[in-house]
């Protein structure tokens, strides 16, 4: 804890708070996807898929609970650095180049990491009450009442919908750049850049916002489109009746 | 042939600045950026008025002094370069150039295109030494080091502190110089005594003087006329971490 303390009082050690927090919701994201390409196994092994993660992988209700609270306590510490390190980094810079500044390295995932960071926060909070909670039970956003019993049916109508497909969409995208000069970043950021680790971080850097952000659009446009989705045997017991 | 000079004007580090135009200056492709400034200065004298302030030494790219943004980049169009071994050839008859001050908190303009660099001074002074007395120079190859490990040291060495890194970076930020100085240290066995020490005072220091952080844009690389590599970075994260983690400080 003091060590963490100390750490976080520095830019550096900021950063690599960030970077952590940042890299564990990587690796929980990849799951996710995975497990959202089950929607095209069908209803039922996507429903016992959602029930398997919501008795804490049939193993202790608990679990469920301690994974949410320590994704939501990366999401927390990963926003308060990103908020006091951006702020500072503006600040460095008061008055800016009259002329203006070529850049010659940088890319554009590199420059759009606070809007896409931005984008990913409000989408977040969007998902979660889109696709955990339900709040929006009704016929605008969801065409139908939410089922907790039937995440399938959810995230097939609830997606369907084409506003909120094209919000998942973009926001998949902005997800996709965000990781992909995250991943860079966490490296150099955690002191990984030499010949060793340097193949992995390529790897890394390129192929998992593929699979995120293509997994993502997949399962969205799917939705969208209705292809390859489909509400085999609406069972009337987790459609409540209008 | 003739270029048009639109030169940052600022009489101190309060007083707001602004561009003064030079048109049709007569210059020859073999002159150097300086000497061509020099040419201004002599016009301007002659003229009764205030030359344009800038910073230079040795005007042979080694001691760091000069520099400022032009066009766009940190000692002007090209790689590995100080803008004092910039020449007119780089630049077209009719073209126009504008040459400004290095922007960043921790930099005040001085006056025109001279910046006030202690910050980088301050650093150095919070930790990037070593104490132990080492007498007269000893001889050569009486401490064994690899050849990989020195090289790596010499290349971190080779900053001469003219802080184009942070000229060049979107967040004005001094890691790439903290990361040259630190590891020309770190690297060699009579830096390790003070090792995880030094790099926390150091870092303490950068950021106590509103420099940005890194958010590895690897601009910093692209402009520095020794081409450090942002690899040091890396290692300058890499032992304020362990500092930290390891509580290795003393
Ligand atoms: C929730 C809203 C989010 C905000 C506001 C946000 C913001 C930021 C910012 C400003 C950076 C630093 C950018 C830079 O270095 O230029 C960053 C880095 C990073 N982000 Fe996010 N982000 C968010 C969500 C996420 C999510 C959901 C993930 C992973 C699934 C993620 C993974 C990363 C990684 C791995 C880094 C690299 C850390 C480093 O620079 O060393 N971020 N984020
Ligand atoms: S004047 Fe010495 S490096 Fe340019």
């Amino acid at each position: 804890m003091t060590a963490f303390f100390s750490l976080a009082k520095s830019t550096i050690g900021k950063k690599a708070i960030m970077a952590g927090s940042g890299l564990i919701m990587v690796g929980w994201i990849v799951l996710h996807m995975a497990g959202n390409l089950l929607v095209f196994a069908g209803q039922d092994h996507f429903n016992a898929y959602a029930e398997m993660i919501q008795s804490g992988f049939h193993i202790e209700p608990a679990l469920l609970w301690a994974m949410r609270i320590t994704l939501l306590a990366c999401v927390g510490l990963h926003i308060w650095a990103a908020v006091g390190l951006s702020g500072r980094n503006r600040a460095a810079r008061p008055v800016a180049y009259a002329g203006g500044r070529k850049n010659h390295a940088t890319s554009y995932a590199a420059e759009f990491m606070l809007g896409a960071g931005v984008v990913l926060l409000l989408y977040l909070v969007f998902h979660l009450l889109h696709l955990t909670v339900g709040v929006f039970s009704d016929d605008v956003v969801q065409h139908a009442a939410f089922s907790k019993k039937d995440a399938y049916r959810n995230l097939v109508v609830g997606v369907g919908n084409p506003v909120v497909g094209a919000f998942y969409v973009l926001a998949n995208l902005a997800l996709g750049m965000h990781l992909h000069h995250g991943i860079k970043s966490a490296f150099q950021t955690l002191g990984l850049n030499d010949d060793r680790w340097n193949p992995l971080k390529d790897a890394l850097t390129r192929w998992v916002p593929v699979f995120t952000t293509g997994a993502a659009l997949l399962v969205a446009l799917s939705c969208m489109f209705g292809v390859g989705v489909l509400i085999e045997a609406p069972d009337l017991s987790w459609t409540p009746s209008h | 042939m003739k270029v048009n000079l639109r030169i940052w004007r600022q009489k101190g580090p309060e007083s707001a600045g602004s561009f003064q135009d030079f048109p049709n200056v007569e210059v020859v492709p073999e002159m150097s950026f300086l000497e061509m400034l020099d040419e201004v200065n002599r016009a301007l004298e002659a003229k009764g008025q205030e030359a344009v302030t800038f910073d230079s030494d040795c005007r042979e790219g080694i001691c760091g002094s000069c520099g400022a943004v032009v066009n766009g980049d940190p000692h002007g169009p090209g790689k590995a370069n100080t803008l004092c071994q910039l020449h007119l050839r780089s630049f077209q008859d009719g073209d126009t150039i504008t040459i400004e001050p290095w922007r960043a908190k921790a930099f005040p303009v001085v006056r025109d295109l001279m910046v006030d660099r202690s910050a980088f001074d301050r650093i150095i002074q919070a930790g990037g030494y070593i104490t132990a007395r080492t007498g007269s120079a000893p001889d050569a190859n009486s401490v064994p080091i690899g050849k990989e490990r020195a090289d790596e040291a010499m290349e971190a060495a080779t900053c001469i502190g003219c802080g184009a890194c942070v000229a060049a970076c979107p967040n004005a930020s001094a890691m790439l110089f903290t990361s040259a100085k630190v590891s020309h240290l770190g690297l060699l066995p009579q830096g390790q005594p003070q090792r995880f020490d030094r790099v926390q005072k150091m870092v303490d220091q950068m950021d106590a003087e509103g420099f940005g952080g890194c958010t590895n844009h690897s601009e910093c690389e692209a402009a520095c006329p020794k081409e450090i590599g942002v690899k040091f970075i890396a290692r300058l994260n890499a032992d304020l971490i362990k500092a930290n983690l390891g509580n290795l400080r003393k």
